[in-house]
């Protein structure tokens, strides 16, 4: 039994508007796929695809090889984790979990087992007689894993399961989720619209925009070359600055751009189309910026975020939006100081007037680590 | 939300309903329709022919249709004045937190809930009679000419009456309307030291505006239909003073057997209920949107 | 308001409004009182409230001159009948309704609730003529087929608004769980909807109880309602107002204790949504 999951040309529209265009995406068995973007991208509406609670409107969708496009739900062999957890309010916690086995016809004493030993697994034993509204967040979000576990599906979709929670209970379900996925090793496909999330989560990310899939990879594929200006906006946190620029000259060394201000930056990045005088936008996060006395950007500090371990200083330079600056917890800079930023060429992105990236000269040696976990099958 | 699947399962779902109603509407009305373009009466059966609009002439020009049409908007007019008012100033006073507050309003809701045999029956003779009802009593211990309210005000008193039972409907529906409104709204007017009544008129009564709206449209469709406690009480009478439109059709077709001329008065009395509907949603039609 | 009001105005409030609530309720008060007196105490002057002989014949004279069981049972099957009739249609339709919407859902529901609307005098005469010539007058079968007809945009309207209030999200996982359409009402959608299908069954069966233009001009003796029952009081011969109250009391009783519990389902079934 396998967990591959494919997607051909597969489109959904809700009467005149279009949700998700003409798809192709590959899932592997036992990867951890998180598909991440802004709201109304699609994402859930191709999670529920998947599920088959939403019927397609064209293409493909195959589970463990077989073509189930036209299969409804119950048949799939998948389970899901709602945003909403979605338990059955009348039925107490071991009927929860026990629900699906009860409608696959399996007898008393194995759901029984099955129940328990899931209850075992997810800290729930104390709780199996409870009612939902006895509950707690956290425990009825792991009575809707445990409801999904208990089916041994061939996938487990999650919907923004992590969103109702606190940011406490957040960071500790998200380890939780990790750790299942070590242990089961089944296919998981797990929406959010947490960048965080997904970067800690992720076998592959999927990138989604408008219905479309910008761009899809391992974390740090997509953090260390992404395609576009939309991907690079999106993965990082605090956003990456984008500034506008112009090409100076290319060459087999990569392209020399100059900054409204003046400053020339020499890029390594393959020059492509681009030719001299072509508009570009030269990106670069926040994390790579440094403080420098004789540092190419020079601004006023407009506001300084200080998180203790780290400091997020806006910089108002010159003929350029506000600056991000991420800086240690220790700098001691105040608003209204002026200050100079150093240009780090090798982290910076280069994005032509369309807003595809120029691919770096040199690929970062972790972009295609598989995750250390993956198993080598 | 709903896949193939489900789509035309609910097709079928909802089809058995939707057919029923269809009949139940189409088929009383395209009869009556059709009955009133006929002379037929029961008195002289199977000599039915056709007679166009004649029907309609006797019934619109009859002095008894006027005097049954203005009893109707007198009455609608007097309970909805009624209720409305009282309601709203009910449900202020059960907005306020007071000992026993829920018994009392168990005991305002409660006339809504009396069949309308009942509270008429009670209401004339218990209550209304010109010698041994109570308020012919409480009239004399105070010195005052008892009122024989059915020889002498009866629409006023099927009135009164009517609107007893429908006041517990209005009351209730503003009242739930009145707790609606924001506690925070409150608060602000308090900071803004709104005295009471600009407070009732500025924040409370706009606030219910949409409430009355419903209120009043809901009980004009019931009130234009007033028929049992007419039927039970005055039979129409003394002469035609308490007929409204549906006692003078009941009486056209099951007293005087007269089928073809009280269809034309049931059509009348369908196109008059649909000329106020229309009147009232355009005149209060902004308050409704849903 | 979050200060406490001063005792004096409570009070002020407390006594205006039990005057209020007691004004209001006094002919229903009045009436049970007069239905334990004897005729000749019912009908003298000055009225007693408290101290006269109470006594219990009238109920008993009630049921053995007019046979009032007869007539309450017929309310009760008239009114029991005519809702659960309702539901086995409406429960399917509110479920598509809810669940299932297509683009012209919203219209249909509308449309079943503007034939309530309709004047019932604009059919009374073909109902009239096709119950008396098809046997149906004064049947049972035929008047809860028109109660039927009367109150099921009410039970369909409730039963929607109750149905959506149900997060959808529930069924999708009952759907995943494996639960066929069938087994997702019957597991799910129904043990979820039991308070709101019983609030529904409350109201219509209180609006089917006091139905009074129907029950009257389609009964006469054997399948009449208590509406008409009492309706006969209306011309009766000699004295007759403990008979009546007596009559009234029990006719009145149970859809009182009814109505009571179902104050809220009032608000949301007669106003179709408008007020929250």
């Amino acid at each position: 039994m396998s967990g591959r999951i494919v997607l051909r040309g597969v489109s959904k529209s809700f009467g005149e508007s279009t949700i998700i265009r003409s798809l192709d995406l590959e899932i592997e068995d036992g990867a951890f796929v998180v598909f991440v973007g802004p709201s109304g991208c699609g994402k859930s509406t191709l999670l529920r695809l998947i599920a088959g609670l939403e019927d397609a409107s064209s293409g493909r969708i195959e589970i463990d090889g077989a073509d189930v496009s036209h299969v409804p739900p119950a048949k799939r062999g998948l389970s899901m984790v709602f945003q909403s957890y979605a338990l059955y309010p009348h039925m107490s916690v071991r009927g929860n979990i026990g629900f699906g086995l009860k409608m696959a016809g399996m007898p008393r004493e194995v759901i029984r087992q099955k129940v328990e030993k899931a209850a075992q697994i997810l800290n729930l034993s104390d709780y199996l007689d409870r009612k939902p509204r006895q509950l707690s967040g956290g425990q009825r979000q792991r009575v809707a894993i445990g409801r999904a576990i208990v089916r041994e599906p061939k996938a487990f979709l999650f919907d923004e399961p992590l969103s109702n929670l606190d940011a406490a209970l957040r960071v500790q379900m998200r380890l939780e989720i990790a750790q299942l996925h070590e242990s089961l090793r089944t296919t998981m496909v797990y929406v959010t619209h947490d960048q965080v999330e997904a970067m800690t989560l992720a076998d592959k990310i999927v990138v989604l925009n408008g219905g479309r899939i910008e761009q899809a990879g391992t974390p740090l594929e997509l953090y260390h070359h992404p395609v576009n200006l939309f991907v690079a906006g999106f993965i990082g946190s605090p956003k990456m600055n984008f500034l506008a620029a112009e090409v100076r000259s290319v060459g087999p060394e990569g392209v020399v751009v100059a900054l409204a201000g003046g400053q020339e930056i020499a890029v390594p990045v393959m020059p492509g189309h681009l030719t001299a005088g072509a508009k570009v936008t030269l990106g670069m996060r926040p994390e790579h910026l440094r403080p420098a006395d004789r540092g190419e950007l020079v601004g006023e500090v407009a506001v300084a975020e200080r998180l203790g371990g780290e400091t997020y200083l806006y910089l108002r330079v010159p003929e350029q939006p506000l600056l991000v600056v991420q800086t240690d917890g220790g700098n001691a800079t105040r608003v209204r100081e002026r200050i100079a930023v150093g240009i780090e060429r090798e982290t910076c992105h280069l994005f032509d007037s369309e807003g595809r990236s120029l691919p770096r000269l040199l690929r970062h040696p972790l972009a295609d680590m598989p995750r250390p976990t993956d198993s080598p099958s | 939300m709903a896949t193939r699947h489900a789509s035309a399962l609910a097709r079928t779902a909802i089809a058995p309903s939707a057919l029923v109603l269809f009949l139940w509407m189409i088929v009383p009305l395209g009869m009556t329709i059709y009955f009133s373009l006929l002379h037929y009466s029961l008195l002289d059966p199977g000599n039915e022919s056709f007679i166009g609009f004649l029907n309609y002439r006797y019934f619109l020009t009859d002095p008894a249709f006027f005097t049954a049409l203005f009893n109707t908007l007198k009455l609608l007019g007097a309970v909805l004045a009624l209720t409305v008012v009282g309601g709203i100033l009910l449900a202020l006073l059960l907005d306020q937190p007071f000992f026993g507050r829920g018994i009392v309003r168990l005991m305002v809701i409660a006339p809504f809930f009396v069949m309308p045999t009942v509270s008429a029956l009670i209401w004339k003779n218990l209550l209304m009679h010109p010698v041994s009802g109570l308020f012919a009593w409480l009239a004399k211990s105070v010195g005052l000419r008892p009122i024989d309210w059915f020889a002498e005000a009866p629409l006023a008193a099927i009135s009164l009456i009517v609107a007893w039972q429908w006041l517990p409907f209005a009351a209730l529906i503003l009242l739930t309307a009145l707790q609606s409104l924001d506690q925070e709204q409150k608060e602000a007017a308090e900071m803004d030291g709104a005295p009471p009544i600009s407070y009732f008129f500025h924040i409370v009564l706009p606030h219910l505006g949409r409430a009355i709206t419903v209120v009043i449209l809901i009980e004009t469709i019931f009130l234009l239909n007033v028929f049992a406690e007419i039927r039970v009480t005055t039979g129409g009478g003394p002469g035609l003073q308490t007929t409204n439109i549906p006692f003078l059709v009941y009486a056209q077709a099951l007293l005087q057997f007269d089928v073809g001329g009280a269809s034309a008065g049931g059509i009348v009395a369908v196109i008059l209920a649909n000329i106020v509907a229309f009147f009232l949603v355009r005149m209060i039609g902004r308050n409704l949107e849903a | 308001m979050a200060r406490a009001l001063s005792l004096r105005r409570r009070s002020l409030t407390a006594v205006v409004g039990w005057a209020v609530g007691l004004l209001l309720f006094f002919p229903i008060l009045w009436m049970v009182i007069t239905s334990f007196k004897t005729e000749l105490e019912a009908f003298s002057t000055p009225p007693r409230f408290l101290f006269f002989d109470w006594t219990v014949e009238n109920f008993g004279i009630v049921q053995q001159r007019s046979d009032y069981l007869k007539f309450a049972g017929n309310s009760i099957v008239l009114s029991l009948g005519s809702t659960l009739l309702g539901l086995a249609f409406a429960i399917p339709t509110a479920w598509a309704m809810a669940f299932a919407p297509a683009r012209r859902t919203k219209d249909v529901l509308l449309w079943m609730l503007s034939t309530k609307m309709m004047p019932p005098v604009g059919a009374l005469i073909p109902v009239y003529l096709l119950f008396k010539d098809s046997g149906l007058l004064d049947s049972r079968v035929g008047l809860i087929g028109v109660e039927f007809l009367l109150n099921l945009p009410i039970i369909v309207w409730m039963l929607f608004t109750y149905f959506k209030e149900i997060p959808a999200d529930i069924l999708e996982a009952a759907r995943m769980d494996g639960a066929t359409l069938w087994r997702e009402i019957v597991y799910v959608l129904t043990p979820m909807a039991v308070p709101g299908i019983a609030s529904t069954v409350l109201l219509n069966v209180i609006l089917a109880w006091n139905e009074a233009f129907w029950t009257l001009n389609l009964t006469t003796t054997d399948a009449a309602p208590l509406t008409v029952f009492i309706a006969s009081y209306s011309s009766p011969e000699g004295l007759f107002w403990a008979k009546l109250s007596a009559a009234s009391t029990m006719a009145i009783a149970p859809i009182l204790v009814l109505g009571w519990f179902s104050q809220r389902q009032l608000v949301r079934g007669l106003t179709f949504g408008a007020v929250k």
